[in-house]
């Protein structure tokens, strides 16, 4: 007996009750004690989508139902279908790293399946230069997760805000996708040469890109469907054919 | 205490049998006695179970000592007892694995849970035991739900985690209470590294 009233509980009851937390609560508590987090990591967790979202004052992620706001200063957003309690709030000065930190729990456990994964920035146009600071700081920190990993993360819809080629290249590798939406951030995502030769591109049965890309159309062949969105462009992008390659 | 002297402790005192039923007796690790009436007991696989292997008639569960349960006391069977009367006649679960697993909590179940968490562990290991499975569904739920919005620190207090640090120093404590002999030459095998020595022997 550990003369922990959770851990001495009988393994059966463990288990049922493992089912009834909700991802972030899961998360915290294998930040508990070693022995929580060898058991929550051998067990599948009991969630199926991560909607992460970076602003340039907080980091806002979804798992699964439960709604988590990191940020240093008080956020008082209207949340349109998210109940008050399934809202959390994490005020701290490093709520960048706890934000980040969250995510690699979640990404640890080898039996991670998600049906639904989005990083992406905010949709609002002020506080753009750090924003994507940001961004790039949870997609940095992120890549350096996942080289220490031994296993792929198997995700049905992935879905990243990207700024050019080489970040996707940072992320998208460590997953198996079966859909991929990837959206510009900044001007032109540019050439992505590099991007559809990955395994990921060639086996997945979709693909959403929201700007045009350089993108040879052999690599198109192996998709079931293949969607370019268009933002309107101007009579000067259309005559560069360096910057309008498609 | 002998059992003519145990407390009776009706659990449901408006259920009191007008048409004729079968009310059993149990007693607590404690000596606290109870009657249960028959459609009650079903929610509990165990109980029910173990009531039919006896076979008791109307006149036995009168005359015969009240059956015992060895590993619940009386605080934690009165709840038990309390909530099987509540939900008697009602179907039993079956568990179909799903994750997340959603479960509700009734209005009447959140206010018998309504306890400390010492009692409440009590109450999910009754249930485990006895194999009530709603019980065990909203006890679990209601130890679930203690965990939201918690910070790791706030988890450790609630369920009584060990630090991994206290984790350690516990497994050390342990293993040395086990084996004293093996910490001494744990030592000495230092020592003699410390000295240059390559080998122990």
């Amino acid at each position: 007996m550990s003369g922990s009233l959770l851990l001495d509980l009988p393994i059966d009851v463990l288990l049922k009750m493992h089912r009834m937390f909700c991802l972030y609560d899961q998360l915290n508590l294998r930040k508990t004690s070693k022995a929580l987090r060898r058991f929550i990591d051998s067990e599948p967790l009991s969630y199926r989508k991560i909607l992460c979202e970076v602003s340039c004052c907080h980091v806002s992620i979804i798992f699964n139902y439960r709604k988590v706001i990191y940020s240093n200063i008080d956020i008082d957003f209207p949340y349109e279908g998210i109940d008050h309690e399934e809202l959390s709030y994490v005020k701290c000065d490093d709520y960048l790293e706890r934000a980040l930190g969250d995510l690699c729990s979640a990404f640890e456990n080898p039996k991670i399946h998600l049906k639904e994964l989005e990083l992406k920035a905010y949709q609002l146009s002020s506080g753009t230069p750090k924003r994507l600071k940001n961004l790039k700081f949870i997609y940095t920190g992120l890549s350096k997760k996942f080289k220490t990993l031994h296993h792929k993360i198997p995700v049905e819809e992935f879905s990243m805000t990207a700024d050019k080629q080489n970040t996707v290249l940072k992320i998208l590798p460590y997953f198996t996708p079966s859909s991929i939406d990837i959206s510009k951030y900044g001007k032109y995502l540019g050439s992505f040469d590099k991007v559809c030769k990955l395994d990921q591109w060639k086996n997945s049965k979709e693909v959403l890109i929201l700007n045009p890309v350089k993108i040879p159309v052999e690599r198109l062949a192996c998709l079931r469907e293949f969607d370019v969105k268009l933002d309107p462009v101007s009579g000067e992008i259309l005559k560069d054919d360096s910057q309008f390659p498609i | 205490m002998s059992v003519e002297n145990a407390p009776v402790v009706d659990v449901d005192e408006a259920a009191i049998p007008v048409e004729k039923k079968m009310y059993y007796r149990f007693e607590s690790n404690d000596k606290k006695e109870f009657r249960v009436s028959e459609l009650a007991i079903q929610q509990s696989e165990t109980l029910n179970r173990l009531v039919e292997a006896m076979g008791y008639t109307s006149e036995d569960v009168e005359n015969k000592p009240a059956i015992a349960i060895e590993n619940i006391d009386g605080k934690t069977l009165k709840l038990v007892f309390q909530w099987c009367e509540h939900h008697k006649g009602e179907a039993i679960p079956v568990d179909d694995g799903s994750v997340p697993k959603i479960v509700e909590i009734p209005e009447f179940d959140a206010k018998l849970m309504d306890i400390d968490n010492g009692l409440l562990f009590k109450l999910i290991w009754a249930a485990d035991y006895l194999n009530i499975v709603q019980l065990l569904n909203v006890s679990c739920k209601k130890v679930a739900n203690m965990a939201q919005g918690k910070t790791p620190a706030q988890l450790r207090r609630v369920y009584l985690l060990p630090s991994d640090e206290e984790d350690e120093a516990a497994k050390r404590a342990a293993q040395e209470a086990q084996d004293p002999r093996a910490r001494e030459v744990e030592e000495e095998f230092e020592e003699r590294k410390r000295q240059g020595g390559n080998s122990f022997f």
